[in-house]
């Protein structure tokens, strides 16, 4: 290859020196670009598709959750105009435990909305309030001691809450199995109404949040379904059943409206009761 | 001068169009001839280019420059045109030293005939076309691999998928029938 060929190069230089057509030319240029042109299109719409997708699938799963507990959302405000009601178990033992403002602050609806903490945080600095009541008359450890069965009856509901804040809450528990002379002993701190009426007054809404979605859901799924057995176990109409226990009051049969009392918070621990029947019911 | 011809197809295989179009444009001629001279029909060699640059562009993606750039862009072509020859009942079976037995080319007019220069040249460009058509394939696909693509004995061998002494072995003996053909002994 090293051999003078100068000749013959010319030579060979003097041939033709063909080109390619311009339609080759093109054909190929144009296959080039499309090779190169298919990864930066999917490239430039990789993210926004990713985006929409992300986006598509966060607003689903809001949307699934609306359905499964939409008290989450939309009973906050609704439960509300509740607090009263649902704290009206407590005056009887408030007078003994508290002065009126605090426990008009209790009644307030905006406790409510406060953090968790803080009703855990009531029940935790009201042990000295049983003491309080212990060193009180005799007459008003009667008061109490028929204040603490609303309390009991609301504990209940407070059994239902979900574990870590049925947890803060517990203490009323232990209340429905002592017996009156037990709570009436110092080392049952709990045993004073008022932190469990509080803690179940600003634990009850949540749970009612928590439970109510649930409760509704499995009472429509069954209706839709025609499950017997679900549809069976819901008790009667809930204005019904207060109307009969304002009649038992009506007839100073105390005890038995107590008892129904207690047991319609169990049926329908997120039932509010409006005022005008809650003055009819209540505990006396 | 710009980049290297590694660099351009580097570049192309991250996406730079444009560096292809200077690789095309740099290459388009040599490789067209290359296949043009091998095939003899312009229909073919345009079909043949087509494809060789077309596997050019689906192997952007493992390319790698371990060797010259022309060198793999002709061992593409070499291999596209085994296929073809194949495909046509033909193989590249010339011999280092077959020459001998391949029919001669079409002998050398005396340069006494054509009293006109440029009418020589003329013959002697028609005569060489002809020697060259009438190579072993082997061994016209080494003397246009070093002519067109300019390919050392070493880069033939690679893209051609031989030893270095048989391409340069074949080169020799295309250049001996070339010249003979044009008068130049």
């Amino acid at each position: 290859m090293s051999e003078p060929n100068d000749r013959l190069e010319r030579a060979y230089r003097s041939l033709a020196r063909e080109e390619p057509p311009a339609a080759l030319d093109a054909r190929v240029l144009a296959a080039a670009h499309r090779a190169v042109a298919r990864p930066s299109a999917a490239r430039r719409w990789g993210v926004p598709v990713s985006l929409a997708a992300l986006l598509v699938l966060a607003v689903g799963v809001t949307l699934e959750m609306q359905h499964e507990q939409p008290g989450i959302e939309t009973s906050a405000p609704s439960e509300r105009p509740s607090a009263p009601a649902e704290a009206a178990p407590a005056p009887p033992a408030q007078p003994m435990t508290q002065p009126a403002p605090q426990a008009q602050s209790m009644a307030k609806p905006a406790p409510q909305a406060q953090p968790i903490a803080k009703p855990g945080a009531q029940a935790r600095s009201s042990p000295a309030r049983p003491l309080e009541a212990k060193r009180a008359s005799p007459a008003i450890r009667e008061e109490a001691l028929q204040a603490e069965a609303p309390a009991a009856n609301e504990a209940p509901a407070v059994r239902e809450l979900p574990r870590p804040f049925a947890a803060e809450t517990a203490p009323a528990q232990p209340q429905e199995n002592t017996t009156h002379t037990d709570r009436l002993q110092p080392a049952p701190a709990p045993a004073a109404p008022p932190p469990s009426a509080s803690a179940s007054t600003l634990a009850v809404p949540r749970a009612e949040q928590r439970l109510a979605a649930p409760t509704a859901n499995v009472a429509k799924r069954s209706a839709a379904a025609g499950a017997s057995a679900d549809s069976s176990a819901v008790p009667m109409d809930p204005a019904v059943e207060l109307e009969r226990i304002a009649k038992l009051r009506a007839a100073g049969r105390d005890a038995e409206a107590d008892r129904a009392l207690e047991e319609f918070r169990k049926r329908y621990p997120g039932y509010r009761i409006d005022d005008a029947m809650w003055q009819r019911v209540k505990p006396r | 001068m710009g980049p290297v011809d590694e660099q351009l197809m580097l570049s192309y295989a991250r996406g730079d169009a444009r560096a292809f179009e200077a690789l095309y444009a740099r290459h388009k001629g040599a490789l067209y001839r290359f296949v043009l001279r091998s095939t003899k029909t312009a229909g073919e060699a345009e079909e043949l280019a087509q494809e060789i640059w077309m596997r050019v562009i689906g192997a952007r993606g493992s390319y790698e420059p371990r060797a010259k750039f022309t060198t793999w862009l002709f061992s593409i072509a070499h291999n596209r045109l085994v296929d073809h020859w194949r495909a046509k009942g033909l193989a590249l079976v010339s011999l280092d030293d077959g020459g001998d037995d391949d029919p001669p080319p079409e002998p050398a007019a005396g340069p006494e005939a054509e009293p006109e220069r440029a009418l020589e040249a003329a013959q002697v460009a028609r005569r060489l076309a002809a020697a060259i058509a009438a190579l072993p394939l082997a061994q016209r696909e080494a003397f246009l691999l070093h002519q067109e693509g300019g390919l050392s004995a070493a880069e033939i061998a690679r893209a051609t998928g031989t030893n270095e002494e048989a391409a340069k072995s074949r080169v020799r003996y295309a250049m001996k029938k070339l010249r003979e053909a044009i008068g130049d002994e």
